[in-house]
Order: structure tokens, then sequence, then C-alpha cells
């Protein structure tokens, strides 16, 4: 017996609800999704540039990353590399897209959870709010105490301006936000990277600097040191899985920020893209081989058992942890950059946990604003040592008339991004997206092994009985960009 | 400013929208002063209902910081949670009956979906109906399992309804028309039913490589150079938006400035476009092209090719019948040795 718990969570891309089966001790709970948009099979047919604009459709917020995995499956099916000058572009837009999806992520999606009329009333904002669904109820178990949450909300209008500020600079490059329009097999197209230009975007990050430096972390710092259970680990196990910096263009820095590799049983490995899979179970979709009879496609919309439209990505059949913690941690355990190491291992330290049970809320949150310190900072020095003599493309036409296949792997603000192309006569033959929410908002497996999302709810459910409002708060602690995982 | 927007009637107002020649804080100062000098005493309610989207078309907000504040002042958003059928059935009918609907993303034709079971009697007693961004706006393209919002929800009732297509949709559109529908109501439509103030012009007409196209200077392949990008499958010739004037983001960007060439994505027909795609090149009818020069590119670069390689064969073999051998060594007997 099934029981709606939350028709639908408020504040984030897509649809999501929350079902209940099963009652007293042996209920358990689960996530169906939204319907899928079959954007993979839309594809089929298309002329292969349109995947890059295409793509970027699922996600406000991983928009960017979505553009950039399917431009390097691209390259990789050309076989052609982009310029270092278009490396460090397209690095600049990966790490500001980032930046704001963090900052909206706290501010925007999970921060309401916790506010109620006492911190409206003191320091108002109400309006900043306005699109995304959020009604202040009374005081409630787990809000964040007065104080704290007014000084917060204080600083709304400065979050909203350092979005307006991150913006506009992707904007001057990319043509548009949240769809990007410069990227192209082997670079971008701009043309006008000028000085007027570049001052432009440097100032615009500089006045918002302040904020991704002090303002944020100071909130997110106190936010933490107000609610305690949000240091508390719910599942212990968890495996890692990060596909790493995109590269800056540079050789001695290649590995700048983030290694890949995946952290089975707190053992790191190099990823072998051939072990992700994805478990269609609980899914509406039919193996593979198998078709509708009725609508010729490989849906069953009353498949026996099925609940949700995000296939659950597997990294050699296990569930795996996908985020800024992950990649902060693979890199810890990589060893590859001591700045990170640093910042990681004083966060668990501070935090009291260990090296091997770092997800909870607060690490996820905390590992975010340290991301967002090292890329803002990383980005003003790409502009400043910005060398605008160099080209931006490959000056090449693009030849798609051989069969072929490309993929393109990269870190989206919520996590791991596959993409695949398989090409055939200048067209898309077939289509593969595996992103973030796969990995972490996909439900049980064939081998009965839930999603990391699932694990949580159900682990904190066995601990407690769970009110809506603290449902949501878990859900809304990750990234929960779900059209990206119906598509 | 004062003096202008005292006197801001319905025609100058429109144009100055569609010319982008106010900006969005002067915008909004000078509504804000046709709206109290207008004397309304309550502030017309929103439902901004989603249905399933990833949210594309909102961000652009955030790009206007008075926004907020501004929307805040004159007009009162409804949470999307607050609206259910109490909402529909209460005391409050007034707003219940007099709000202006924003619908967003697609929405499903599942029964049992909550949203489903509501908006159709939302749309009823509506005001008016903005469908915003193309998942909205244009039904052709929907996938199975969406609604076409137009044709199952819209036709068959009397509310008003427009369409701000894009993807994403321009946030200036929207503002502009809530303000238009405040203070002078519904704006003038287009075939499509978009707002005639922001789909009149077409792209090309306002481009800055307008000259280029004329004389027929065109990049040939992406990232070659700056200039017209026709031949890349631009398809400003077609497509009715704002964007050369308008940008994006606040800034003096947009999407042929970037050098991509534009995809009509606020067209009906994107991204299909008749079978071209994104990046299929329109025919010279299609683009209404004027230029001689344009209109036979293909077949003077046919004819150049032809006459080219006549003249190059004929200089070949002439060549051949009349130059002597030059250059060659006759075989020596150490060479047969070899």
């Amino acid at each position: 017996m099934n029981r709606t718990i939350i028709e639908r969570v408020p504040r984030i891309e897509g649809v999501l609800k929350v079902v209940q089966h099963g009652f007293g001790l042996d209920k358990s709970l689960f996530l169906e999704s939204g319907r899928s948009r079959h954007l993979e099979q839309s594809l089929v047919g298309k002329y292969p540039l349109e995947a890059v604009q295409s793509t970027q459709m699922l996600s406000e917020s991983a928009g960017m990353a979505h553009a950039l995995a399917s431009v390097s499956a691209l390259e990789n099916y050309l076989q052609l590399d982009p310029t270092p000058a278009a490396l460090q572009i397209r690095q600049i837009l990966l790490q500001l897209s980032t930046l704001r999806a963090h900052i909206l992520h706290f501010y925007w999606e999970l921060l309401p959870d916790y506010l109620n009329q006492d911190h409206i009333s003191v320091s108002g904002n109400l309006s900043y709010f306005q699109r995304y669904d959020f009604h202040p109820n009374e005081k409630g178990e787990g809000d964040l105490s007065k104080e704290v949450g007014s000084t917060i909300l204080e600083h709304i209008p400065e979050a909203a301006r350092a979005l307006d500020f991150i913006q506009q600079s992707i904007a001057l490059l990319a043509g548009k936000f949240p769809v990007a329009m410069n990227l192209i097999p082997g670079g971008v197209t701009n043309f006008s990277v000028d000085r007027a230009l570049l001052m432009k975007i440097i100032r615009n990050l500089q006045q918002t600097k302040p904020f991704i430096e002090e303002t944020w972390p100071s909130d997110v710092k106190s936010f933490v040191q107000d609610l305690p259970e949000t240091v508390v680990v719910p599942v212990k196990k968890v495996n890692l899985i990060s596909f790493g910096s995109l590269s800056s263009g540079k050789k001695e820095d290649a590995e700048r920020f983030y290694s890949n590799g995946v952290l089975i049983d707190n053992k790191l490995e190099p990823i072998n893209e051939l072990l992700i899979t994805e478990s269609l179970n609980h899914t509406f979709f039919l193996p593979p081989g198998r078709q509708n009879s009725q609508n010729q496609n490989n849906v069953d919309y009353s498949k026996e058992g099925a609940r949700t439209w995000i296939r659950g990505a597997r990294y050699d059949a296990e569930p795996m942890l996908t985020g800024a913690l992950a990649r902060m941690m693979v890199t810890h355990f990589g060893g590859s950059n001591l700045e990170i190491s640093d910042l990681v291992g004083r966060m668990i330290d501070d935090l009291g946990l260990s090296e091997s049970s770092p997800n909870c809320s607060a690490s996820r949150l905390l590992a975010e604003v340290f991301e967002g310190r090292l890329f803002i900072k990383s980005t003003l020095e790409i502009l400043l040592d910005f060398e605008r003599n160099q080209p931006l493309n490959r000056q090449t036409a693009f030849d798609f008339s051989a069969s072929g296949t490309g993929t393109g792997l990269v870190e989206s603000p919520g996590g791991a991004l596959l993409h695949q192309v398989f090409i055939n006569d200048n067209r898309i033959t077939q289509y593969r997206i595996v992103s973030s929410t796969n990995w972490n908002f996909s439900t049980s497996d064939t081998n009965g092994k839930r999603g990391i999302i699932e694990s949580e709810l159900n682990a904190s459910l066995e601990k407690q009985v769970l009110s809506t409002r603290q449902i949501s708060r878990i859900i809304h602690s990750y990234h929960a960009q779900i059209q990206d995982g119906t598509r | 400013m004062d003096t202008f927007f005292n006197h801001l009637t319905r025609r100058k107002f429109v144009k100055c929208l569609a010319a982008g020649s106010i900006s969005i804080p002067i915008l909004m100062k000078g509504l804000a002063q046709n709206l109290m000098a207008a004397e309304l005493d309550t502030r017309p309610p929103i439902i901004w209902l989603k249905g399933q989207t990833s949210g594309i078309h909102s961000a652009g907000i955030w790009n206007f910081p008075e926004f907020p504040g501004f929307m805040d002042r004159f007009f009162r958003i409804m949470p999307a949670s607050d609206i259910n059928r109490d909402f529909l059935q209460s005391d409050d009918s007034e707003v219940a009956s007099s709000h202006i609907l924003i619908l967003e993303g697609l929405f499903t034709d599942d029964p049992d979906d909550i949203v489903n079971d509501l908006i159709k009697d939302l749309i009823v007693v509506s005001r008016v109906v903005i469908l915003l961004g193309n998942d909205a706006a244009y039904g052709k393209h929907v996938p199975e399992g969406f609604m076409d919002t137009e044709r199952n929800l819209l036709y068959h009732v009397e509310t008003p309804y427009l369409k701000l297509p894009g993807a994403p949709a321009h946030p200036r559109h929207l503002l502009g028309v809530l303000n238009h529908l405040v203070l002078y109501g519904l704006p003038e439509l287009d075939i499509f039913r978009r707002p005639a103030l922001f789909f009149t012009d077409n792209i090309c007409e306002r481009c800055e490589y307008r000259s280029d196209f004329e004389a027929g200077r065109f990049v040939r392949y992406h990232g070659e150079k700056e200039g017209c990008l026709y031949l890349l499958g631009c398809k400003g010739p077609m497509t009715k938006n704002t964007c050369p004037i308008e940008k994006w983001n606040g800034t003096s960007s947009w999407c042929v400035a970037a050098g991509s060439p534009c995809t009509g994505c606020s067209e009906p027909a994107y991204p299909v476009h008749g079978g071209l795609g994104m990046y299929g090149q329109l025919s010279s009818r299609d683009a209404s092209i004027n230029s001689f020069f344009v209109r036979h590119l293909e077949t003077i670069t046919q004819g150049t090719a032809v006459v080219a390689a006549a003249a190059i064969a004929t200089h070949a073999i002439s060549k051949r019948a009349s130059s002597p051998i030059k250059g060659q060594r006759m075989p020596t007997l150490e060479d047969e040795d070899e």
C-alpha cells in the first residue's frame, strides 16, 4: 500500500514526488519523478551540433555543463582538441555557472526549509522568493534560530546581486545565459575577446568577490553551527565518483583542481567508462531490445512496478555519491591538490566526521562554499592572464559524415555528467546522457541497492518519524535537477 | 524623465518598448509613476504555475535587480503551493477570478496529476493567460505524455491568452506585457498570438552584420571569422524578435554577437524549421534576399568553378601539346643495371 507524502517537492527543477510504501516498522520511502521529455530519442536524426543547444534546455543550473559535455563528445568523435584559449574560456564558463548554481542552491532552494514567519517579520526580503514557491510557516522543529535566520535572510539581496553579476559575466562570453551559444568543436566562436570585455567581466566578479569569499561562507558556517542535525551522517558507507576538472589549457596544471576517479571502500581507482551502467528497475523504460507494441518505442506507462523515469546510474553495479563533496574527497584521496586536501582535512576535523564517512548536509554545503572560493579566485586568474592573440578555435569545418562515436565527461554543479553520441552520415543515430540526478536520485536497482538520496531518507526514517519538512530538507540538501535525470 | 513619463501614452509606450529605447530601470520607474497616477488600489494577483520545467525561462530575471521589488509593489504573486481547490472556492473570490495566469513548462496528460486537475478550472476564471517559453507556447513538438497547452486547454475557453516564446523567453518581454496588461489591457498580438510590440521585426533587419549580408560577405564555417552567419543556417532572416536591440542578461551580448547563428528559437517551427534543423541554411526565397549576388550565389559559384575547371583543362591540354618536354633525364645504362 502506497501513500503520497509530498505531492510535489517545491523549488527544484522538474517534478519529484515522495511516496511511502507500507506501514509501521515495514514502511519505506521512495521517489517518483515527473515524466520524460524523451530528449535522447528526439535527437536521433538531427545534425550533431544541435545536441549542444538542445541538451542545455534540460537544466537551468547544469545547462552549461550539458553544453560542455555535448561539445566534448563531438570533439571526441571528430578527434579534434580545443585550443588552449578556448579551454580557458570554457573553464571560466563552467566555474561561473557552478558557482551560480551553488549560491542558488543554498539561498533559494535549501534555506526556505529552515525559515519561518519570525524570520520574515524581522528581515523582510520575501519578494526575492516570488518565483520559488515559498510560503513561510509558523515556527517549527529544526528551524533556524531567529537571529541566525534573520541575518542570513538579510544577505539575500547581496546574493541576488551576485547572481546578476555572474550571469552577466557568462552572457558576455557565451551570448546569453542560461543557454550558451559560443561552444563549437575545437573551441569557441567568440571574436571580440578584447581588453574591454575582459575588464568588464573582471569588474563584475571583483564586485561579487566579497560576497563569495566572506558573506556566503559565513552564512553557511552559521547555518551549520545553528543546526547540529546537519552534521549527522545517516548512511555511513558511501562510494564516490568524480570526473575531475576540465583541462585548463596549461600543461603544468591540467589537473588544477580535481582528480577524476572512483572511491570504492575508501580505495581510489581510475574511472573505467565501460563500468558505468544504468538500471531500468522501477522505471517506465523497457529492457534493451524490447519495444512497446502500441507506441513503437521503448517505454511502457503500465509497466508493473514502474514509478520513475530516472534511470539508476551505477558504477560496477554500485550506487555512487556525486557532487562537490565527492569531487573534493576524490581529489583529497588522490593527493593531487594540496589546497583541497588541506580544506577537506580541516572540514572533516571541524565537523567531527571521518574520511570514510563524510557525507552529511553540512559537509556537502561547505564543499560547495570551498569550491566557490576556489572558482572565483581561479576565474580571475585566468582572466588576468588571458592572452588575447591566441586562436579561439581550430579554424576548420566539421565533418560528421563518418560513422563513429564520442564521449564527453564533465563535472556539472550536481556532479558527474556523461554524454555519449553516435553519429553516421551527418546525423545523430543514438544519444545517451547520464547526469548527476541519475546517480543521486535513482531508486532501487535489481540488486535492491537504493540510490543515494533514497538510502538517506530510509536510513533517517529508521531512526525517527520524518515530517514532510524534514524530507524536503534532505532532498534540498542535494542539487535537485530532476529534469536532468528524466530528460 | 518626469515630464516624459507624465505624458506616456499607450502609443509612445509601445513604441519605446518595441524599439528597446528605454532601459529596464527607467521603464520600471516610469511605469510605477503611471500605475500610481492610475490609482490602482489593488495589486493584480499573478499565479505562476510551473509544469515540468527546468527553470530556464526565469533565470534571466536575476539580471534585473529591481524586478522583485517592482513586482512586489505592483503585483501579488501567489505561491503555487497555495493554489488548490480550496483557493478556487475561497472567500477571496476576487483574487481567484481576476488573476493573471502564467503557465511555464510542459503539463502532463496524466488525469491523476494534481496540477492537471486544477489547471483547467484556473484558466476559465483567469483574466488572461501568459504561455511562457516554448514548451508552453508551442505544442507542435510536445513529447508523448504531455499536453499541447494551447490545443488541449485554451482553444475551447474564452479566456484571452498570449505567448512569450523563446529558448529561453526574454524576461523583458514578460515585464513589458505585465505592465501593458495593467495599464492598457491586452497588447496587440501577431498571428501566433505573440505581442506584436516584440515580435514584428526580423532579427536580420536589425543585426550588426546586416551590411555583410547585403554585400554577400559570409562566414563559411563556424569560427572562421566575424561576419554574417547566413550560410551556417542563421534563422535571423525569418525570425521575429528583439534580440539585436535588447540583447541578453543586461549586457551588450546576444547569440549572433557571440558568433552563433540565430537558431530561430522563438518561432513556432523551432527547432525543426521545416526539416532544416537549427543549422540548415535557408533558401534565398525564405531569407527574402534582395541582393542579386546573394540570390544567385550558388549559381555564380558553380558557374565560376565550371569556367575555372574548363580553363585549367584547356590550359593543361594546350600546354602539353605545344611545349617541349623539359627536365626529364634520359635513362642510362647504370639505371638499367640497378
